[in-house]
């Protein structure tokens, strides 16, 4: 998000203004309330006698409430204004503003408030894509009510102004004309609605927070006590920032992250799977409610338009009007390669975290299907391995894995690597998600011989991934085999993940760590996406030399797998220190300048903050620090932590064992 | 499919029928075009009868037109796109009904069965 604007959100719906509290989208500017996926404000200026008040300060108090200061400048430091403004809002299921004018002069004043108000009713996609509109636009007076609405057929969506006070009503806004006596205030509260959902108002889609039920929500989370002062910000915001981006779908119980703001305020197959596994020691309930959502929207039948196949977990759901009339396939749309194997790594964990057989055995099925669609459709072609080729040419991604960009997969002169591509960590997810299988399936499907299938299935395909993916002359992993079974060759954090599935041998997997941790890659914030080595690397490249903070956090997890605690307690301690420098919100991804080279890490232009994956990478570095893991029946806790970090105390964990501490000191072997 | 679109029980019209995509789903979902009720979809898992009842039911399934239902009825519904265009909409327990939903795409017994007129 820009430095020049302000957001506030309540699961799926937020709005983005200026630093005014004005919205006023243009082409270059995403402006906006936006809710499913629709714009429903677009223009929201508040204009006193025609001139628009001067921003002194904001205060954003909560992710859901703002204040914003304000004075009608005169233009000249030698007069000092006399009316000062504040506007405090605060967004649930659209949002209510309370405008506040005082004259501090010794004279009366008349003033003409105006609020000018439109819509656009712009899906993101057409946002993104600067699409025209098919339908009609209209706006309505009732009662001092102003109802701007869109119609396309049966898709109408409208929102609803309404003021406190009386004022003067029009298709473009609401005008009040007030005196103003000396010393005194004037105020009016606007109430914007938008009415949009797709189902009956019996629930409501968003979770409506107030500050009290966010402190709820942070204390049932473990407490963190630590010697190095900003780690105690880092986690409260990690804690505020997830409670903000639960999403309920209105469909199955509970919450689960949506994957960011502003253009990813949607459930994502991938990124909700990510962020509920991080978030595994601190709130588990994450991962059951994204497990449900995902099951239920399991594939059932094959249909190119929404790389639909039987068994796959779903990529993404929008709820925009391109997709109710199919102009894009995210109905949901399944274009992800690796959501499948993360929902069964993800079920497993959750099962080995909290003990919850019953969820084990309700997505029994689930399971099954996504084991069939691993060999049958994820396998495209019968090599054993996973690899994606989009069947929707039109508008179906590219890229299936999570660098998702056009040019992600490259090799190490730069030339892009044909489809369909079988990148590493598919397949690591792949061998993981066999292993993780087969203990459901033995200790709580009561199906061992299927679980000694799935074992040795597993113990196949790491054989075979160690001789087929290595590159000796480098002494890595490839990024991936491309469509004619070429290794693609270029230096990644993707074998990173590889240590994290545990598909690596063990002196390979060793020499992938002097790798991860050379000046190429590990730029002293944190692993870069693409070695500085390779051809294509760009500093703020999205995928090609940036620094993800999610990335590295499971990279690091892996790291403790092998025994590499030092490593793993570097990376850990970089992303904090960066964290710490982001005011304790990492964003999505940042520059991959070296450490060397700047004070701070460089932000990447149009990072999503809050992210999902990036909010859960403290969570998942703190329990990398700890070495904290379930046994099925005990916390293990087996710390790792360098100085500055000190002591960290880590107080009632939930899991199987109820509620349990951790406590882990810097120690100078480490 | 088995049992494709039986008729039975007198003056009751009622369709039962077997659809393996909706194996291990439960529940009675109501069938309404706009205000008007048409009959009940008892799912027992797997087997699915369609008839003529007031009974207490877990979801309510309110198609925009009488078209749209048989569509539904018939698989060729999308239950996302369906309720963002105002075709369908649901009322109480919405996971059992985008689950019935979602098995019938991928499976009705109902793709030829004639419902005609006022019965469907």
């Amino acid at each position: 998000m820009s430095l020049n604007t302000v957001s506030i959100l309540d699961g799926n719906m937020f709005v983005v203004s200026d630093r005014r509290g004005d919205i006023d989208a243009t082409p270059t500017d995403n402006q906006g309330l936006f809710l499913d996926d629709t714009r429903f404000l677009s223009r929201w200026i508040l204009t006193i006698n025609g001139t628009r008040p001067a921003v002194l300060s904001v205060d954003e108090q909560a992710y859901f409430k703002v204040q914003f200061f304000e004075a009608l400048t005169t233009g000249t430091v030698y007069v000092d204004s006399h009316l000062s403004v504040t506007r405090r809002r605060a967004v649930s299921k659209g949002f209510r503003e309370e405008i506040e004018i005082a004259n501090h002069d010794k004279e009366a004043v008349d003033l003409e408030v105006k609020l000018d108000a439109a819509a656009d009713f712009a899906d993101l996609f057409e946002v993104k894509d600067k699409l025209e509109k098919k339908g009609q636009l209209y706006s309505k007076l009732s009662d001092g009510t102003l109802t701007l609405g869109y119609q396309r057929e049966g898709f109408v969506r409208e929102t609803r102004i309404s003021a406190s006070q009386k004022g003067e009503t029009s298709k473009d806004g609401i005008t009040f004309r007030v005196r103003l006596e000396p010393r005194t205030h004037w105020s009016v509260s606007f109430d914007v609605q938008a009415a949009a959902r797709m189902t009956e108002p019996e629930g409501t889609p968003a979770i409506s927070l107030s500050q009290k039920e966010v402190d709820e929500w942070c204390s049932t989370a473990p407490r963190l006590v630590s010697t190095w002062e900003p780690l105690h910000q880092i986690y409260r915001r990690s804690l505020v920032d997830m409670a903000a981006l639960r999403f309920r779908t209105g469909i199955v119980p509970g919450a689960l992250p949506a994957a960011g703001l502003p253009w990813f305020m949607a459930v994502f197959g991938r990124d909700s799977l990510l962020t509920s596994f991080q978030a595994m020691p601190y709130a588990p309930e994450l991962a059951a409610s994204t497990l449900r959502a995902l099951a239920l929207f399991q594939g059932r039948v094959e249909d190119p338009f929404r790389d639909e196949e039987p068994g796959k977990i779903l990529h993404e759901i929008r709820l925009g009007e391109m997709t109710a009339f199919e102009e894009r396939p995210h109905s949901p749309y399944f274009g992800s390669a690796d959501s499948t194997t993360l929902f069964l790594i993800v079920l497993e964990e959750y099962v080995r975290w909290t003990g919850d057989l019953a969820l084990a055995r309700e997505l029994e099925p689930q399971a099954r299907a996504a084991i069939t669609w691993i060999d049958r459709f994820g396998d495209r072609d019968g090599d054993g391995y996973i690899e994606y080729e989009r069947r929707n040419k039109e508008t179906g991604l590219e890229n299936q894995c999570w660098k998702d960009s056009w040019d992600s997969i490259a090799f190490a002169d730069g030339t892009l690597a044909p489809t369909p591509r079988a990148t590493c960590e598919l397949q690591g997810y792949a061998y993981d998600a066999k292993v993780r299988t087969a203990r459901l399936a033995r200790e709580v499907w009561g199906a061992g011989a299927w679980a000694k299938q799935l074992e040795g299935e597993a113990a196949e395909l790491k054989r075979r991934f160690n001789k087929d993916f290595w590159i000796p002359e480098r002494g890595f992993f490839a990024l991936a085999l491309d469509g004619q079974k070429r290794k693609v060759d270029s230096l990644t954090s993707n074998i990173g993940h590889l240590l994290w599935s545990g598909i690596a041998d063990a002196d390979k997997a060793s020499s992938c760590v002097k790798h991860l941790m050379s000046d190429a890659l590990f730029s002293g914030w944190g692993i870069r996406t693409m070695a500085s080595s390779e051809n294509s690397y760009n500093p703020i490249g999205y995928h090609v030399g940036t620094v993800w903070p999610h990335d590295n956090s499971f990279i690091a997890w892996g790291l403790r797998r092998y025994g590499y605690r030092a490593e793993a307690a570097r990376i850990a301690r970089a992303m904090l220190e960066a964290a710490a420098l982001f005011n304790g919100r990492l964003p999505e991804a940042f520059g991959g300048y070296d450490r060397a080279t700047t004070h701070f890490p460089v932000e990447y232009p149009t990072a999503c903050s809050p992210q999902a994956w990036a909010t859960g990478t403290p969570l998942l570095m703190i329990r990398t620090l700890l070495g904290l893991d379930s046994d099925g029946v005990h916390l293990i806790v087996d710390p790792a932590i360098l100085e500055p970090l000190g002591r960290i105390e880590l107080l009632d964990i939930p899991g199987v064992w109820g509620r349990m501490d951790a406590f882990g000191r810097a120690r100078s072997a480490n | 499919m088995e049992n494709q679109g039986q008729e039975s029980e007198g003056q009751q019209r009622r369709w039962e029928a077997d659809s393996p995509a909706l194996a291990g789903v439960a529940g009675r979902v109501r069938l309404m075009v706009g205000d008007q009720a048409l009959g009940v979809l008892v799912v027992d898992d797997g087997h699915l009868s369609l008839k003529d009842d007031g009974g207490p039911v877990d979801v309510t399934i309110t198609c925009a037109t009488r078209e749209i239902l048989v569509k539904l009825l018939r698989g060729e519904v999308n239950p996302v796109v369906a309720a963002l265009r105002g075709d369908v909409r649901q009322r109480g327990n919405r996971e059992l009904g985008v689950k019935v939903v979602l098995g019938l795409r991928a499976g009705s017994p109902f793709v030829h069965t004639p419902f005609d007129g006022k019965d469907a």
